[in-house]
């Protein structure tokens, strides 16, 4: 790679104790500069844990990380290191740090980052609830306050000027301390009024005198008011026609200064008047700001500004970390400096030490100030290197663009408020020559008509030729309002095109048609949502089907619900899928809260073969976080208030790879370039008014009120200040969104507007301005144009009135994807691989019982609450395990004298005597074997070998009487042969005797362990895996289900009433 | 003591089960393998089984459950205690460095962690006090640890690797019993507890231990080694780049069910997963979707289960005196009401009422459905609970019959690892209630509040493991569990950066230096260093687990369209890469080609007819505005759910209010601002409209405007005398009736009359009626007021009163100084004609989604209903990017 000189300084690492400056224009390569520059630190010994690296996006960081992962994969040892390297966006560089020293920070060590959309939702909650508050103490007062500051956006007002109090790093505490701006209209309006009255009027006819008269009164009026109200009176009443009054005289020029000043005066007089509503309001910001923290807190989360906030306060407020922090890092490389907001660029002033630092950056492409970036501290760092003997490198070739665009860019820019004169040179080779690669063309007519050029200048473009394709292609514009018309115009000339970052997520088909799926999950009686689901492709039927419905019932959900399989009068095709419908919503709305929704929808979609969209697939990845955190309900219910208010949530972004015209926003397009780009409706500005509350770091909070007198809405003091402030930063920042617009473009720029006739506006005005174009009158020439620094370029002019003739074109070429579908598998052996002996046994005795019991865990009566206070009495199978316990041989201290008298028993009986004389003997025997490939675990009570015969028994403590003993003895007979079983593979041989040995009464029972074939434990088990596996556990009803704990409850067996 | 070394796929397995094997066939029952977890141990029995062997499941366990025998009486603190004590000890050593953090369940979560984590190492407190390394957070954890242990003592528990010193002394000296051979196999570290516990069982035993490597401290306890040699075959690797996680994951299921089909069992392939928060969902999603049997060996949290979010939802509901939105919610999670009609009802009744409080009111609503009474009485009963105060075990007593609430709703359509995992939940919910009660000051009396934060803490701790024992499955596990699986088919997923290797960030209280001093003091607690080594040796015997075939995959694109950086461990594989492709379940139900969207069927036909013989002018108009939005609203007339309290005072209601009073003050002029007021008081009242700061903002608005209309002379009021609310009903033709109300109706003495309607919508609406094509409204109220109401109609005004009154309607002759446009020539005549026309075509069933205006879709209910695109319209109405 060859390197310009100035790229190659760039990347000097012998100057890397120097602070360094990299002024980095569009296309210079900076990314590879910053690459490269990281890269010669670690060979020069540097080590790449010591390197802090910020990036402005998590795309650039992973393209940073991507970079250097490339350059080192050959040196396992640094390779390594990077994946613990600090290279990530400001905020993961806080949130890290932030981690590591929770404690010292204050934060919860788990703390996770809320998102865009949680803390929206967080900050609604909060600010209803401090409205809320202060609405119930201050209840006159806020009435006060409302009729002074009435908007339905005040809400979204307060917001915004809050998060720019973040993004400034100025505490809420801190708003009151601003001082009221400097004003002294009143004093000068008293001034000019003096001298107007000092002044003589000779010329002046008596009805000019006259008005002058009522015009100097009204004003002494206003300066001599007793209250804020009454000189807004005397404002609003003051009236001074300068065409009645003489032209030229020296008392002309002071009455229209006077005029001027009276204009501005109600600035202060607002500010007066209004001064307690502004109290109210700092309280309300207050109250907002403490639930706010409240609120997160509880939720364990942390929004991107306190990322930042918290970060900046841990190295502020800690100076041991501070300094551990600084010491931990020998560079801190910084991207696209300028960038950065107040509070972001306090927190770099923390980490780094002097000559430790790299920043790089642009004023010229200085966009964001909309989200509070001041390109004011990359200004003043580069003066400070430059003044203090840093290292300050220029980048200006550019090695995106033909020299013909960049030229362009300069001659329409030349001079622009807000761009700094630097020049582009075009540092690129190109192979081919292109006859002209920017064009200008105005249609006279509506966007619609604009767009129609568009679409078909691209297909002229790209032409026959192969050399580009729709996927080279951008459009850009400012402002989205005009998207529709361009993506209508695309669809109608079969241009495929992808919408990047539209900000319509929630409005889209398909997530409105999953959503409201969901909603008719939690309550199918919400008809709006069925009959949207009815309708869409998930159900899809006709309106006939509706209307049936309807005819039906009094709600949709009930009549669909009570639809009989058979049901007349329906359309065979509708009643097939409403039937499909009705049974799948059955049981989706049973496992609504067992499985995360994203199943329930995905089922719905498979059984439709809905079409998967990229925002399908964030609308199931946001139901599947969310199934994990919220209800159903909470989930439906909060994307129902997403949607009614409205955030602007991104569109998922489009896979990339299709061959598509990608339509995106200027702001969206940084840090990308494109060979070919329409930038499209440039006579679109943006709507810029401010809110009734803002808030700038300079000037502190201001608010625009509704006056008094006569009712218009006025801005105090501080609201102007902030107006006059942000009037220039946007004309700053539009002429610089141009400047980064045009230098997208590789090979060809297309600048385009319509105008209906009207003053040309915005950038079509900087543009028809610069190239000196004539809109009204249509031409189609090539104009040669030279840009400021004497070079030559062209430019093709293209004005039109007319609409184009329509293309014969092909229909519009979907961007699909190709799918296959694929069968679903057919499923066998789904039984457990494990069984008890007890659940084996009591499978055989009645499969529904072992399936609620054992299979389901289920308990059936309903508990009762034990008085713990009576330990003394044992539960039954408490006293079971004593009495086994016993015979085991454990030792049990304060065991129960019943177990102790029933151990007894057993001793004494005959089988007891046998044991003492038994050559082997095991107790307790646990044992695991296999049975039909399924693992059976049980317990021997006991067996013993004696005189020749191997003996199993099994002890039963519960009292029965002599008859129900044998009844019951038939129960277990299973339980013991598999016992036999077991015994057998362990000690070689089967068993001879298996006794059963009742303790209450002391009745031992034999039972006979040649089993018949159906009864054999093979054939149980294999029964029993078939039951699993068909999920079908059948009733046997006998006399046991009465004592059954599941009788008459979940059983649905009736056997007594059957009696 | 023997130590069998060698990389993944040694063999070192097989060769302790061939000696466990021989021992079983030998009949000898004085032998153990021990392994480090339940569910390897649990494995290994199967497997055993399965060859025909039938044994005490004591001679394969884990090596905690064998030691227990010798660990004595003191039982092993459950985590859910430790952290109780943890929390408590923070509380009480009341350092100032936590004074900020210590409130805060994460703090004490990892200082939990980390103290466990210590203790595993066997450094008590003691024994970091001897040690303690310099560290600005040291100082402040010793004091809070030796707290805990402490409290521990106190309390009769001790930790794990306590109970395991505990048994090597024993051990040491009782020696091991009738057991003569020990194996102890799966073992990947050996902190020193257990380090000691097997000298002390070598001592007594024939003790062989696998392991990956010699070190120094096995060899100090005299080890010797024997290396084995990997003697499996390699297995074919593959690697599989897809778009984003969605098409990764399907390609997997892709891939198994291309070797399902072609005859390998599910059980004999498996997903190694690493990043489980990012891949387990979609997996189970995924999986399930392509109908693939999976069992999941991960677990999940128990309070989120539905299950115990009843439970605890009813325990908070009756502690926030039963307000209707929280148990509400409890009440939608019985699940055999999760398909009622009956509570879909009383759902949609209470959130009409919400906010409001007790179960009494809840039952006023509930109609006569009995289950659900019985389900509010159950729900009663445990009221009084919040009186008492009671021991911690009681109290644990008590809460257990909770259990009582949860009927369960079997034989409906869940699938059975649902269910048994509800019981699962159920019986942990049980535990967690002990755990609580255990971590509590046995005999002190508290109340329910008290006892239920430690309740909710130990639940907030617990997880929950499905109930699954089935084994034709395909196994999806964690990279640690994998270490235990061998099978022919594995896939790894997520092979990206942060994700495999993971990253781990350092420890809040020991920061990595520290860690190293303290290794270098002979606490085995692990490094930066260490963690890189083992998520190292994780991969490496992730790859090793497949003896056929073994795939990586990994997405390209991260949720936001950002290009992922691959996992540096593919760099050294080289791999070639294949691309993933799009798959999806054959449809069940395809969907049919789009129809005409109108009513076709005669008998609907007819129904529609009857339903349109009598019409309002406000009908008409929407009919016109769209066929489709008349159709939803006025002839399905679509319900949705009730809107939430904030939302009560809509446009309807205000327009409501608004007409109201001016009826009422027009007709007899009083205090306009009394009037608003009761009228506004008695809707909020009707409406249940809560009386807060967006009422008070709309009720400020509404009296303004009102009052402004007020002080408005330009009508001319002195020359009428005025009707309001004059209701209607004419026949405008055969079997049609046009029906309305107007407003107000001013009647000059000669007979001359205004028709006025009020609009409380803004004044550019109002004035777009002069140029509104679908006007029907304005002529059929003369109509009216001429056949229906007896006067001679000249003029009609729409009346605007929001923010500005404007005044937009036609007349013969000018009307005082309001702005006058003559009558349409026949105008009525054109409204008859167009009103029929209109008649017809809804009787023709004509519903067709055709809005005259998109921008009044905004505005519609059925905007979702006719999908009709509305982007655009969304696009238009929010501020482009950029602006402040
Ligand atoms: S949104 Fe528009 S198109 Fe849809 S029903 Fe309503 S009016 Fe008709």
């Amino acid at each position: 790679m060859n390197y310009t000189s100035s790229q190659l300084d760039a990347m000097d690492v012998s100057k890397r104790h120097l602070d360094t400056c990299v002024v980095a224009g569009p296309g210079s390569g900076k990314t590879t500069v910053l690459v490269q520059y990281f890269c010669h630190l670690v060979e020069n010994g540097v080590d790449p844990l010591r390197i802090l690296a910020i990036t402005f996006t998590e795309k650039a960081a992973g393209s940073l990380r991507k970079k250097l992962a490339e350059t080192f994969r050959a040196d396992s040892v640094r390779r390594g290191k990077l994946e613990r390297a600090w290279v990530s966006t400001v905020h993961g560089f806080c949130s890290r740090l932030l981690k590591e020293n929770a404690v010292f920070a204050g934060v919860d060590p788990e703390f996770s980052v809320a998102d865009v959309l949680e803390s929206w939702r967080l900050q609604q909650e909060s600010i209803a609830a401090a409205m809320e508050e202060v609405f119930q103490e201050h209840p006159l007062a806020t009435r006060k306050l409302i009729r002074g500051l009435s908007s339905y956006e005040f809400e979204e007002a307060v917001l915004s000027a809050y998060d720019a109090m973040r993004g400034a790093g100025v505490p809420v505490e801190e708003i009151a301390r601003y001082r009221v701006p400097q004003d002294n209209t009143m004093d000068e309006i008293a001034t000019t009024l003096n001298a107007l009255r000092g002044e003589t009027y000779f010329n002046w006819s008596h009805a000019q005198k006259q008005h002058l008269q009522a015009a100097l009164e009204g004003a002494g009026r206003i300066v001599t008011a007793a209250d804020p109200r009454t000189g807004l009176l005397a404002i609003e009443d003051f009236s001074c026609n300068l065409q009645k009054c003489k032209k030229g005289a020296n008392g002309y020029s002071l009455l229209k200064r006077l005029k001027a000043l009276i204009k501005d005066a109600p600035y202060s007089l607002i500010t007066q008047h209004y001064a307690p509503e502004r109290q109210l309001l700092l309280e309300i910001l207050r109250r907002f700001d403490r639930l706010y923290r409240d609120r997160k807190r509880q939720a364990g989360a942390l929004d991107f500004a306190d990322l930042e906030e918290f970060a900046v306060r841990l190295l502020e407020d800690h100076a041991e970390t501070r300094a551990r922090v600084q010491a931990q890092f020998d560079h801190v490389l910084m991207d696209e400096f300028q960038d950065t907001n107040g509070q972001q660029a306090r927190l770099l002033q923390l980490v780094r030490t002097p000559g430790r630092f790299y920043a790089v950056g642009d004023i010229n492409q200085s966009i964001f100030g909309f989200r509070h970036a001041e390109p004011r501290g990359f200004r003043e760092y580069r003066d400070e290197v430059a003044g203090r003997g840093g290292h300050l490198v220029e980048l200006i070739d550019n090695f995106r663009s033909r020299p013909e665009i960049l030229s362009a860019v300069e001659t329409i820019l030349a001079g622009a408020d807000g761009i700094e004169p630097r020049s582009l040179v075009a540092g690129h080779e190109f192979e081919k020559p292109r006859p002209v690669c920017v064009e200008v063309m105005a249609v006279a007519g509506a966007e619609s008509e604009e767009a129609r050029w568009v679409a078909r200048r691209i297909l002229e473009v790209l032409g026959d030729r192969a050399e580009f394709r729709f996927k080279d292609v951008a459009l850009l514009v400012r402002n989205t309002e005009v998207l529709s018309d361009f993506s209508a115009a695309f669809d109608e000339a079969g241009i495929p095109y992808l919408v990047n970052h539209g900000k319509g997520f929630y409005e889209t088909r398909e997530v409105n048609d999953l959503t409201h799926l969901l909603r008719v999950i939690a309550n199918p009686r919400d008809e709006v949502s069925l009959a949207t689901v009815l309708r869409s492709p998930l159900v899809e039927v006709s309106e006939d089907a509706l209307l049936r419905l309807k005819t039906l019932g009094e709600n949709i959900g009930v009549s669909l619900r009570r639809l009989e399989n058979t049901a007349q009068d329906f359309d065979p095709g509708d009643l097939r899928k409403l039937c499909h419908f009705r049974d799948r919503l059955r049981q989706w709305r049973a496992r609504r809260e067992s499985v995360s929704f994203d199943r329930l929808l995905l089922e719905a979609m498979d059984d439709c073969g809905y079409r998967a969209t990229p925002n399908i697939d964030k609308f199931l990845a946001q139901s599947r976080d969310a199934a994990a955190r919220r209800s159903l309900d909470e989930f439906v219910a909060g994307l129902s208030l997403v949607r009614a208010s409205n955030p602007r949530e991104p569109d998922a972004p489009p896979e990339d790879s299709a061959n598509a015209v990608k339509v995106m926003t200027v702001h969206s397009a940084k840090g990308l370039e494109f060979p070919i780009v329409f930038l499209a409706a440039i006579h679109k500005g943006i709507e810029t008014a401010m809110p009734h509350v803002a808030f700038s770091p300079r000037y502190g909070l201001g608010a625009r009120w509704r006056s008094p007198a006569g009712g218009k809405e006025k801005n105090d003091l501080y609201q102007h200040a902030i107006h006059e402030e942000r009037k220039l930063r946007e004309r700053d920042e539009s002429n610089r969104l141009l400047y980064v617009a045009m230098t997208r473009a590789e090979q060809h720029l297309v600048l385009s507007f319509s105008n209906n006739g009207r003053k040309l506006d915005n950038w079509a005005a900087v543009v028809a301005g610069s190239l000196q174009l004539d809109p009204d009158t249509p031409c189609d020439r090539t104009t040669a144009y030279t840009a400021p620094d004497g070079k030559n370029w062209k430019a093709r002019v293209f004005v039109t009135d007319r609409p184009p003739d329509r293309l014969a074109h092909g229909p519009a070429a979907a961007v699909e994807e190709t799918v296959e579908f694929v069968p679903l598998p057919s499923v066998t052996g789904q039984h457990d691989t494990n069984a008890t002996v007890t659940a084996l046994a009591k499978f055989a005795v009645c499969p529904r019982e072992y399936y609620l019991a054992h299979y389901l865990g289920f308990e059936g009566r309903p508990r009762k609450l034990e008085d713990s206070d009576e330990e003394s009495e044992l539960s039954a199978a408490g006293f079971g395990t004593q009495v086994h316990s016993l015979l085991a041989g454990a030792g049990i201290p304060d065991a129960d004298p019943e177990a102790v008298r029933l151990a007894g028993i057993f001793r004494q009986s005959s089988l007891g005597r046998r044991v003492l004389r038994a050559t082997r003997v095991e107790r307790e025997f646990d044992f695991l074997m296999s049975v039909e490939d399924v693992v059976v675990r049980g317990q021997v009570d006991l067996w013993f070998e004696e005189g020749g015969e191997l003996v199993i028994v099994d002890y039963k403590t519960d009292s029965v009487t002599a008859v129900e003993a044998h009844q019951r003895a038939q129960d277990y007979a299973l339980q013991l042969r598999l016992y036999a079983l077991a015994v057998e593979r362990v000690a070689g041989r089967p068993p001879d005797r298996a006794w059963l040995h009742f303790l209450r009464p002391n009745t031992a029972i034999a039972l006979d362990l040649t089993p018949s074939l159906l009864e054999s434990p093979e054939q149980i088990v294999r029964d029993f895996q078939e039951a699993q596996e068909k999920q079908e556990f059948p009733l046997h009803e006998s006399e046991r289900c009465r004592r059954c704990q599941f009788f008459k409850d979940l059983c649905p067996s009736t056997y007594q009433s059957r009696r | 003591m023997r130590l069998l070394t060698g990389p993944a796929g040694s063999g070192k397995t097989t060769f302790v089960l061939d000696r466990l094997r021989e021992s079983l066939h030998a009949r000898d029952g004085r032998v153990r393998l021990l392994v480090p977890t339940a569910t390897l141990a649990q494995h290994l029995q199967n497997r055993i089984a399965r060859e025909g062997f039938a044994f005490s499941s004591g001679l394969i366990q884990t090596l905690s459950e064998f030691v227990s025998a010798w660990a004595g009486d003191v039982p092993q603190v459950p985590d859910a205690v430790l952290y109780l004590i943890v929390e408590e000890s923070v509380r009480r050593v009341n350092r100032s460095e936590f004074a900020r953090v210590g409130h805060l369940p994460g703090f004490c979560a990892s200082l939990a962690r980390t103290v466990a984590e210590f203790s595993s190492a066997g450094c008590d407190s003691r024994r970091l006090a001897g040690c303690l390394p310099d560290a600005p957070l040291g100082e402040a954890f010793l004091a809070a640890y030796r707290e805990v242990d402490r409290e521990l003592d106190r309390r009769g528990f001790a930790t794990r690797a306590r109970r395991i010193e505990w048994a090597a002394e024993r051990i040491e000296h009782d020696g091991l019993g009738d057991i003569r051979t020990v194996w102890m196999d799966g073992f990947h570290a050996l902190p020193d507890p257990e380090l000691r516990v097997i000298a002390a069982m070598g001592r007594h035993a024939d003790l062989t231990l696998t392991f990956d490597a010699m070190d120094d401290r096995l060899a100090a306890l005299g080890f010797r080694e024997k290396r084995l040699t990997r003697s499996r075959a390699t297995p074919v690797m593959a690697l599989v780049k897809a778009p984003g996680i969605e098409r990764e994951v399907e390609e997997i299921a892709r891939r198994i069910l291309e070797y399902a089909s072609s005859g390998r069992p599910f059980r004999e392939m498996g997903i190694v997963v690493r990043a489980k928060e990012t891949y387990v969902p979609i997996l189970q999603s995924t999986l399930e979707r392509f109908g693939i049997p999976a069992r999941f060996y991960f677990e999940e949290e128990l309070q989120r289960h539905a299950a115990v979010r009843f439970l605890t939802g009813a325990v908070e509901a009756m502690l926030g005196g039963w307000d209707h939105a929280g148990t509400l919610s409890v009440l939608r999670l019985a699940p055999r009401f999760a398909d009622s009609n009956t509570m879909d009802r009383f759902e949609f009744a209470v959130r009409e009422q919400i906010p409001n409080n007790g179960l009494g009111a809840l039952e006023a609503l509930l109609g006569d459905s009995d289950r659900l009474h019985k389900l509010i009485d159950e729900l009663r009963a445990i009221e009084e609970w919040r009186a008492f105060v009671l021991r911690p075990s009681d109290w644990a007593a008590r809460l257990r019959t909770l259990r009582n609430l949860f009927r369960p709703a079997v034989g409906q359509a869940s699938r059975p690892v649902h269910l048994r995992t509800q019981t699962a939940a159920l019986d942990l919910f049980d535990e967690a209630l002990d755990e609580a009660a255990a971590a509590l000051e046995p005999s002190q009396l508290i109340d329910l509040q008290a006892f239920w934060r430690a309740v909710k803490s130990v639940l907030r701790l617990k997880p929950l493991r499905l109930r699954d024992a089935r084994r034709n499955v395909v196994h999806v596990i964690g990279a640690h569990e994998a270490r235990q699986w061998v099978l022919p088919v594995v896939f790894i997923c997520g092979m990206v950066e942060k994700q495999f290797p993971q990253f781990h960030r350092q420890d809040p209280f020991f920061p990595d230096a520290a860690r190293c001093r303290l290794n270098a003091a002979g606490i085995r607690v692990r490094t930066a260093a260490e963690f890189e080594r083992e998520e190292r040796a994780l991969f490496e015997s992730a790859v090793t687990r497949a003896t056929f075939l073994v795939t990586l995959s990994y997405p390209e694109f991260d949720r936001r369209g950002d290009s992922t950086l691959p996992s540096l461990y593919l760099e050294d594989l080289a791999l070639a890469t294949q691309e993933a492709r799009t798959i999806r379940p054959q449809p069940r139900n395809p969907s049919t080609p789009p129809r005409p969207v109108e009513i076709r069927a005669p008998a609907l036909l007819d129904f529609l007819r009857q339903k349109t013989t009598r019409l309002s002018p406000t009908g008409l108009e929407m009919y016109l505005q769209c066929p489709f939005q008349y159709f939803a609203g006025r002839v399905l007339r679509l319900d949705t759910a009730p809107p939430r309290p904030e939302e009560r005072l809509d446009f309807l209601t205000q327009g409501n209010i608004v007409h109201e009073v001016l009826a009422t003050w027009w007709a007899s002029p009083q205090d306009l601002d009394a009037l608003f007021e009761s009228v506004f008081a008695r809707h909020c009242e009707v409406r249940r409209i809560p009386l807060g700061y967006h009422a008070e903002r709309l009720r400020n608005t509404m009296l303004d405007d009102l009052r402004a209309f007020a002080a408005d002379t330009r009508w001319p009021r002195e020359g009428f005398q005025s009707r309001t609310e004059e209701k209607f009903v004419f026949p405008l033709t055969e079997g049609l009736d046009i029906s309305g109300r107007i407003d107000r109706l001013d009647v000059a003495p000669d007979g001359r009359a205004y028709v006025i309607d009020y609009k409380y919508s803004a004044a550019q609406r109002v004035k777009a009626r002069h140029t509104d094509d679908n006007l029907l409204q304005a002529p059929l109220y003369m109509m009216a007021a001429e056949r229906a109401l007896g006067v001679k109609p000249v003029g009609m005004y729409y009346i605007g009163l929001k923010r500005v009154i404007v005044y937009a309607g036609w007349s013969e002759a000018p009307v005082a100084g309001l702005p006058h446009v003559e009558l349409p020539e026949n105008w009525r005549e054109h409204a008859e004609k167009r009103t029929l026309r209109v008649v017809e075509e809804i009787r023709s069933g004509r519903v067709e989604v055709k809005p005259a205006a998109v921008a009044n879709c905004r505005f519609c209910d059925f905007r979702d209903v006719c999908r009709v695109q509305l982007r655009e319209a969304a696009a238009q109405a929010e501020e482009a990017e950029g602006a402040s």
